[in-house]
């Protein structure tokens, strides 16, 4: 499944939403994969023992988080949630603190964490600009433009 | 420029915490690092960008460093992969 499609199947996008502090930010994403069925309530759990015992692994680049857990910590199917903060989270890593991207990641198996999700997030974010545009979008149909465009350029690279 | 060939040996490759682990490592030197699988060159110092270049476990890389601490950090480097986990 593709990162947008699993976004508009699942419904999982939230746009400058609130969050008080990484472990709300987190739940946001969460919450809206297990609404979808996507993953079961261990899952969040899962992901702050986690990050309690390796520190926050997922932190990708500097304002983007791509929380995940392992495949047998309440995965159900693949999918993704996108969530952007009004406000950023800090996480703790000097280095990519503060965050206000969120894309929450889901995998059935370590194949579709590798290949399948992740590529996809990569190209989102090849073009730096995207960061911003993400970030001032208001409406789902702006955040899924921007990926079209995204998986556009990758394909013609 | 100095170049070094190492096979991945843990099991999930250089993604998300392994690959944060060498990511850190990479940070510690001033000299600019590159990962090269196939015909695909990474920087060394972004998770983002590694995750990109799906490197997995078997596969074969070449960890490029340029710049002052360059031999350090090949020498480093090479015995972390050999050496990582995870």
């Amino acid at each position: 499944m593709t990162l947008k499609d699993s976004l508009i199947a699942n419904n999982s996008i939230a746009l400058q939403a609130e969050a008080s502090d990484w472990q709300a930010a987190v739940k946001l994403g969460t919450d809206l994969l297990e609404k979808a069925g996507v993953v079961d309530s261990r899952y969040y759990g899962a992901i702050l023992e986690g990050t309690a015992k390796f520190g926050p692994y997922y932190l990708l680049a500097p304002g983007l988080a791509m929380p995940h857990g392992r495949p047998e910590e309440g995965v159900l199917k693949n999918g993704f949630a996108l969530v952007t903060l009004k406000e950023p989270v800090v996480f703790g890593d000097e280095d990519n603190d503060p965050i206000d991207i969120l894309i929450t990641l889901a995998a059935v198996d370590q194949e579709s964490h590798n290949v399948g999700g992740i590529t996809q997030v990569v190209n989102l974010f090849e073009d730096e600009d995207n960061f911003d545009r993400l970030r001032a979008a208001t409406t789902v149909d702006e955040v899924i433009a921007l990926i079209d465009k995204a998986e556009a350029d990758a394909q013609a690279a | 420029m100095q170049t070094a060939q190492v096979t991945i040996v843990n099991d999930n490759g250089l993604h998300t915490r392994p690959g944060q682990k060498f990511v850190k490592a990479c940070k510690q030197f001033e000299c600019e690092i590159t990962v090269q699988k196939g015909e695909k060159t990474v920087s060394g110092k972004s998770l983002m960008k590694l995750m990109g270049a799906g490197i997995c476990k078997d596969d074969t890389i070449q960890i490029h460093a340029n710049g002052v601490d360059e031999a350090e950090a090949i020498t480093y480097l090479t015995r972390f992969v050999a050496e990582l986990e995870g």
